[in-house]
C-alpha cells in the first residue's frame, strides 16, 4: 500500500464501504457514545484508519467485520481516552454547550429502558451485546471485532446477558418508583388546583 | 456458532445449579448446549420458577435488543464531505512525503480542494468570536453553495446522500424581521427570509444570514418590542417616548422587503431611492386626534365598575377614579412624545397610548388579530399596572383592569388571561366567583409574598372570571391545551408598582379541559426568575422561555423547548439554545426561533440569531451585527 495508485485504490474501496457501512457504523458509535457528534466524528475517525490501514485487510469478504473491529477500537480508545465508560441518559435536561443537530432525534430512538440498561453495563459487555443483537454481527465477525476468540467473545456475551437482565431489572423498578411519584404529584397538584379549569361559579 | 462457542467450563464448577442454570439458559442464546447441559437445562427449568423466568427474560431481553435494529441512527448528511476531505489530507500527506504527486485521480484533486476549504474555514471561523454560533456573523465565508460543490466533487455511490441540502440545510422558516440602527443613525426595518440554515456540525461555513437592504424608516423613539398581527399586517411598536415612559402606536411596515432587495446592491451602492422604498402608511387612522386629552383611555362601561370582584378588591371604591384620570403630570400634546412623523420613508403611526410604562414583553395580538393586549402602568409612577387591550380600528387602547395590580399573561379562547396578586392568605381564600367588570382599585398597601389570582377578561364586555387557579401571568398554547405559569408566590414592592415572582417555579400545566388523561406539573425552571417571558410556536409543541438577568432586566437567557402533546414531556433539544444570552424580544414560528443577542463588550452590535427546525434536524443561523437589533415577533 505504498504507492500513489494503491493510495487511490484505497481511497475508492473506503468509499464504497461508506456507502455501504456508513449508517450501520455510525449507529454502533452512537448507540456506544451516546452523543451524536462524538459518533460522528469518530465513525470519520473509523473510515480515515481503514483508509490507512487498508493493507492490513486480507479479504474483501470480510471487510464489514473488519470495520466494526476498527470502529469498536476506535470507540474503547476514545472511552479510555475520556474516562467515560457511561451513556448520558436523556433526563430531559441539556447536557452542555456543544449539543448536535440530530440530538433531538436521536434522543427519540435511543431512549427506553434497554438503552438506559446497556448504559449500566460494562462497556466491553455493551459491545458484544450491540454487535451481536443489533447489528447482527456472526459469531465469527463478533470475535473478529472485539478481538478475542470465539470462545472469550461468547463468553463476554453471555456475562453481558446477565448484566444487562440485571440493570432492566433496576430500570424497571426505578420506573416504577417513578411512576408512583408521578401519581402522588398529579393527586396533590389536583388537589390543590381543584381540579379542571372550569370557572368559579 | 455451535462448536465454536463450546465452553469448557465444567457443570460442576458452579456455585449453584441455578447459577449454572442461569448461565447456560443465556449461552444458549447464541448458540445450542451439549446435549448433557441442554437436557440437564431444561429439567432444572422444569421445576425451577425462578429459573425459568430467567430463561424468559433473557429472551425477552434479546427480543428488546433486537427491536433498536429498526431504529437506525442517520449520521449527519455531510459526512462524507469531512471523511473524504480528510481522507484526501491523509492522503495528500503521504504525497508530500514520498516521490511525487503523478497520477492524481480527479478525486484526489477535489478532495484537496476540499481539505484546504475545511481547514480554512475551520481556522478562520476559530479566529472569530461572538453571538451563539461563536463567530461574528458578519464574516461570511463564502458562497454555500459553493462549498457544497468542492465537497462533492463526483456522484458518490448510492445510498449515499451529500446533497446541497446537508449543508445548508433547506428550512421552511419563512421571513424574519428586525429593526436596527443604520449607518445615518435612522432605523431601518429589515428582512430575511429563512429558507436555509447551517447544520449545528458545519457552523464555521455558515454565511451571515442576508437581509439584503434594509429599509430605512424615521422612528423618532427608540422601539423597546415589536409585535406583528397574525391577521392584518399591521403592527405595533412599544417605544421609548423622550420622558422615561413608552409610547404604543400602531405602524404598517413596508410589505415585498423580502422580495424586493437590490440583489446586486454592495457597501457601495447608493441607498434605494425614496421612489423605491414603498411608504409606510397610516395603519387605522390619522395620528392620535386627540392628543391633547389624556393619552391613557380607560373603558367608562358599566359592566367594568358594577360588580367589583370580591377576591382582587376587597376594599375597592367602586366610585373610585378610573384611572382615565391622567398620570401626574398629564400628558398632553405638548408633553406627551409620540412618534414623529418624518418625510418618507416614514413609518406612520397612529399613538393608541402614551405616558405610560409597558411592563414586561408580554404583549400581543389575539389569535385572529383583532385585538392588542399589554400591560402598562403609568409612567410617572403613581400606579401599578394594568391591563389594557386595543380594539383594531379604534383610536386608542383603553385600560380593562383599574386595580393597578393586574398584568397580562397570554390569549386563550379569545380571552384574555391574565393575572394579579391574591389576598394575604388568611382571606384569599374568600369566594372567588364571576364578576361582570374588572376589579376596582384595592389599596396599595405592601403586600408581600401572596399567591396570584388568575382570571380572563372578555375584551369586547370587560366580563371578568376569576379561575380556579392561582397561577401568575399564565402563557396558554395556541391550542388552548397546556399553559406554562408561575406556580408560587408573587411580591409586590413597597410602592405596589412592580410585582414579581417570588418563591415557585416556572411550570407547564395543563390548561383547560382536555381529552387526555391530566398530567402532573413539568418544572420548567426552578431557580429564582427575577421576569420571564414565554411564547408558543403556532403548533403549540415548541415554546421558547426567556428568564431575566438578576442583575440587568435588559439582558437574560433563552431556552428552546419541544412538548410532546400526547404525553405532555418536555424536552430541551440539545442542538437548540439553551440558556443562551438573549436580548428581550423574541418571535418563535414557522419552525424557527429569533432572537437578539446581546451587544459584545468590545462594541460589536447585536446579532440576530435563529434556530431552525425541520425533520431533518436543527440548524442556525444569524445575522450581520447591528446596533440596537430589535427583533419583530
Amino acid at each position: 500500500m505504498s504507492s500513489t495508485w494503491d493510495r487511490d485504490e484505497a481511497a475508492a474501496f473506503v468509499e464504497t464501504l461508506f456507502a455501504k457501512h456508513e449508517r450501520e457504523i455510525f449507529g454502533y458509535l452512537l448507540r456506544m457514545m451516546r452523543d451524536p457528534e462524538v459518533a460522528a466524528d469518530m465513525t470519520q475517525d473509523a473510515f480515515i484508519k481503514a483508509y490507512k490501514h487498508y493493507d492490513t485487510l486480507e479479504k474483501p469478504e470480510n471487510a464489514r467485520a473488519w470495520l466494526y473491529q476498527i470502529a469498536h477500537r476506535v470507540a474503547l480508545d476514545e472511552i479510555r481516552r475520556r474516562k467515560i465508560i457511561r451513556f448520558f441518559p436523556w433526563t430531559g435536561e441539556s447536557h452542555g454547550a456543544a449539543p448536535s443537530a440530530e440530538h433531538l432525534v436521536m434522543d427519540a430512538n435511543l431512549s427506553g429502558d434497554m438503552q438506559r440498561a446497556l448504559a449500566r453495563i460494562p462497556e466491553r459487555q455493551r459491545a458484544a451485546l450491540l454487535l451481536g443483537e443489533v447489528h447482527d454481527l456472526t459469531g465469527l465477525e463478533l470475535a473478529a471485532a472485539l478481538g478475542v476468540s470465539h470462545v472469550a467473545a461468547r463468553a463476554l456475551l453471555t456475562r453481558a446477558r446477565e448484566s444487562l437482565r440485571q440493570a432492566l431489572a433496576v430500570e424497571r423498578a426505578t420506573d416504577a418508583a417513578a411512576d408512583a411519584a408521578a401519581d402522588a404529584a398529579e393527586v396533590a397538584g389536583s388537589s390543590r388546583h381543584g381540579g379542571s379549569m372550569e370557572p368559579r361559579s | 456458532m455451535t462448536r465454536l462457542w463450546r465452553v469448557r467450563r465444567r457443570p460442576d464448577h458452579w456455585a449453584t445449579p441455578h447459577d449454572r442454570a442461569r448461565h447456560r439458559a443465556a449461552e444458549r442464546l447464541d448458540g445450542p448446549l451439549g446435549v448433557i447441559e441442554a437436557a440437564w437445562l431444561e429439567e432444572h427449568l422444569a421445576e425451577c420458577g425462578a429459573c425459568f423466568a430467567t430463561a424468559q427474560a433473557f429472551e425477552v431481553d434479546r427480543m428488546g435488543l433486537r427491536s433498536l435494529r429498526d431504529d437506525i441512527p442517520v449520521p449527519p448528511r455531510d459526512l462524507w464531505a469531512r471523511t473524504s476531505a480528510a481522507i484526501e489530507q491523509e492522503s495528500a500527506g503521504h504525497r508530500r512525503a514520498s516521490t511525487g504527486a503523478a497520477g492524481r485521480s480527479p478525486l484526489a484533486q477535489w478532495g484537496a480542494i476540499a481539505g484546504v476549504v475545511v481547514v480554512a474555514v475551520v481556522v478562520g471561523s476559530s479566529l472569530l468570536q461572538g453571538g451563539w454560533l461563536g463567530r461574528a456573523g458578519g464574516t461570511a465565508v463564502g458562497p454555500q453553495g459553493s462549498l457544497t460543490a468542492l465537497l462533492t466533487p463526483q456522484p458518490l455511490p448510492s445510498g449515499i446522500e451529500v446533497t446541497p441540502g446537508a449543508t445548508p440545510m433547506v428550512v421552511d422558516a419563512g421571513d424574519v424581521g428586525w429593526f436596527d440602527v443604520g449607518a445615518d443613525g435612522s432605523y431601518a426595518y429589515n428582512v430575511a427570509n429563512v429558507d436555509k440554515v447551517c447544520a449545528q456540525v458545519d457552523q464555521a461555513s455558515c454565511a451571515a444570514l442576508d437581509a439584503g437592504h434594509g429599509r430605512p424608516l424615521a422612528l423618532s423613539t427608540s422601539p423597546k418590542s415589536i409585535i406583528t398581527s397574525p391577521a392584518n399586517g399591521q403592527t405595533v411598536v412599544v417605544g421609548a417616548d423622550g420622558s422615561g415612559g413608552n409610547a404604543v402606536f400602531v405602524v404598517a411596515l413596508p410589505e415585498d422587503q423580502a422580495a424586493s432587495p437590490s440583489p446586486t446592491a454592495g457597501a457601495d451602492s447608493p441607498p434605494p431611492s425614496p421612489t423605491a422604498v414603498p411608504t409606510a402608511t397610516v395603519a387605522t387612522a390619522s395620528a392620535s386626534p386627540s392628543a391633547s386629552a389624556p393619552a391613557v383611555a380607560t373603558t367608562a362601561g358599566p359592566s367594568i365598575s358594577s360588580s367589583p370582584s370580591p377576591v382582587a378588591s376587597p376594599s375597592a371604591d367602586p366610585s373610585s377614579p378610573p384611572p382615565s384620570d391622567p398620570p401626574s403630570p398629564t400628558p398632553t400634546s405638548d408633553t406627551t412624545p409620540t412618534p414623529t412623523m418624518t418625510p418618507a420613508p416614514t413609518a406612520e403611526a397612529l399613538a393608541i397610548v402614551s405616558g405610560v410604562t409597558v411592563v414586561g414583553d408580554a404583549a400581543a395580538f389575539s389569535p385572529d388579530g383583532e385585538w392588542f393586549a399589554f400591560t402598562a402602568r403609568p409612567a410617572d409612577g403613581s400606579a401599578g399596572p394594568d391591563i389594557y387591550v386595543w380594539h383594531v380600528g379604534e383610536p386608542h387602547a383603553h385600560a380593562m383592569t383599574t386595580d393597578h395590580q393586574s398584568a397580562f399573561g397570554s390569549w386563550a379562547d379569545g380571552l384574555v388571561i391574565g393575572s394579579r396578586p391574591g389576598l394575604p392568605s388568611t382571606t384569599a381564600a374568600s369566594s372567588p366567583g364571576e364578576t361582570a367588570g374588572a376589579s376596582p382599585t384595592p389599596d396599595l398597601q405592601p403586600v408581600a409574598d401572596v399567591g396570584p389570582v388568575t382570571f380572563s377578561l372578555d375584551p369586547s364586555t370587560g366580563t371578568e372570571l376569576v379561575l380556579p387557579v392561582a397561577w401568575w401571568r399564565p402563557a396558554v398554547s395556541p391550542t388552548g391545551r397546556r399553559a406554562v405559569v408561575w406556580d408560587g408566590s408573587v411580591r409586590v414592592d413597597s410602592a405596589g408598582r412592580t410585582i414579581a415572582p417570588a418563591d415557585g417555579r416556572l411550570v407547564l400545566v395543563d390548561w383547560g379541559v382536555n381529552d387526555t388523561a391530566p398530567t402532573a406539573p413539568r418544572v420548567v425552571s426552578k431557580d429564582p426568575i427575577s421576569d420571564f417571558t414565554v411564547r408558543w410556536d403556532e403548533t403549540g409543541s415548541w415554546l421558547a422561555v426567556w428568564l431575566a438577568d438578576a442583575g440587568d432586566p435588559m439582558i437574560g437567557r433563552l431556552s428552546l423547548l419541544h412538548l410532546d402533546p400526547a404525553t405532555g414531556k418536555v424536552d430541551r433539544p440539545a442542538a437548540g439554545p439553551q440558556d443562551v444570552p438573549a436580548m428581550p424580544g423574541f418571535s418563535i414560528e414557522n419552525g424557527r426561533l429569533a432572537w437578539a443577542s446581546p451587544p459584545r463588550q468590545d462594541g460589536e452590535g447585536s446579532h440576530v440569531q435563529i434556530v431552525a427546525w425541520s425533520v431533518d434536524g436543527v440548524g442556525s443561523i444569524e445575522s450581520a451585527p447591528g446596533q440596537d437589533v430589535v427583533v419583530v415577533r
